[in-house]
């Protein structure tokens, strides 16, 4: 029974939580990792998860993940933001189909190298109410905040990332 | 927000996707250079849309294999949890017969320089050491009778106090068995 509804979650969920990873990391490698342990923590707590709660606490996870590996990372310096944002682009697995593989416009490039200069909570809120079309409800159990912490936090990110392509990409905004 | 800007909504959204024929385009650019409520949007909702139309990542298929095999492992090592968690008697005393042997087979396998063995000692030296003892005794009990005597010479040379000197006449004829 359990192994019957873990697997219907990780179908239903696993694409998600890779696309949310890979987005906020910028890393295949690390996106996948991250995938695998958070898949991993979800059989082993499978009794004490709200069913009801099961995408806010697989995304809380990813999250949590992906913010351990942004840690590491700053605190090892072993990479540079460059290599980090080149690793977006060319990190795309070659067995893939192409459907799979990244295809970013020049535009939509030049707003995620703005979304990454925001701060952590504002990209993860980003990502998770355009990119996943999460609801706000659901994107406060992520975060742990409530539901007006959540509009507020949409609404501050909207604005830094428009004054930011304001300021960092003007030729983009121009251009859109 | 009129019929033109309802119906140039359309191209906006191709025009955000990048797929506007040049025809297309031309109009677009055209409407927005004389619709102010339009440029508007444009500003507000282009990026927003670029983020809702980001390109899906799917799960590659070893990801998929490597969870599966990990959660295979998982269940192996429940089902070994959940058979200690029924036979918890079987497994306590299969340990302590465990360790009770390890502690036998350490205690009989002790070094053979380890082991008390007493030493033997020849007739001749036996008898040394009584007759060393029978000297011993003897220069000791010599040692007490000369104490005895120099206490009793004390005592009758006065040097002691008078109540004292008292005393041990009372209790000397006891001591000499009288």
């Amino acid at each position: 029974m359990k192994q019957m509804q873990y697997k219907m979650a990780f179908r239903k969920h696993r694409d998600k939580v890779f696309g949310f990873a890979f987005y906020l990391l910028r890393n295949q490698e690390d996106a996948e990792d991250v995938t695998q342990e958070v898949f991993v923590n979800l059989w082993k707590h499978w009794k004490g998860i709200n069913r009801q709660k099961q995408e806010a606490w697989i995304m809380k996870t990813t999250r949590n993940k992906c913010i351990d590996v942004i840690r590491k990372r700053q605190s090892s310096l072993s990479r540079v933001q460059g290599i980090e944002w080149e690793s977006l682009a060319f990190s795309v697995d070659e067995t893939e189909s192409p459907h799979a593989q990244l295809e970013l416009t020049e535009t939509q490039d030049s707003v995620l190298r703005v979304l990454y200069t925001l701060p952590e909570k504002i990209q993860s809120v980003l990502l998770l109410y355009y990119f996943q079309d999460m609801k706000i409800n659901t994107i406060g159990d992520v975060l742990d905040v409530n539901l007006n912490t959540v509009k507020v936090t949409l609404h501050r990110g909207r604005k830094m990332l428009k004054e930011a392509l304001k300021n960092q990409c003007p030729d983009v905004v121009e251009g859109l | 927000m009129n019929k033109k800007c309802q119906d140039m909504q359309a191209l906006l959204d191709l025009f955000i996707m990048d797929d506007l024929s040049g025809k297309e385009l031309k109009m677009l650019q055209d409407h927005l250079d004389q619709c102010a409520d339009c440029q508007r949007v444009i500003e507000g909702e282009a990026w927003e849309k670029l983020l809702l139309h980001l390109p899906k990542r799917r799960c590659p298929e070893r990801v998929i294999r490597r969870v599966e095999s990990m959660i295979r492992q998982e269940r192996k090592r429940a089902g070994v949890f959940r058979w200690q968690a029924g036979h918890w008697r079987q497994t306590v005393f299969a340990g302590a017969a465990l360790a009770a042997l390890l502690i036998f087979l350490i205690i009989r396998h002790q070094p053979e320089e380890h082991q008390f063995t007493p030493q033997a000692y020849t007739q001749e030296e036996i008898e040394q050491a009584r007759e060393a003892m029978k000297w011993t005794m003897v220069y000791t009990a010599q040692k007490i009778k000369k104490s005895e005597t120099r206490v009793i010479d004390e005592v009758f040379t006065h040097r002691l106090p008078e109540s004292v000197q008292k005393s041990v006449r009372k209790v000397l004829p006891i001591l000499q068995g009288d």
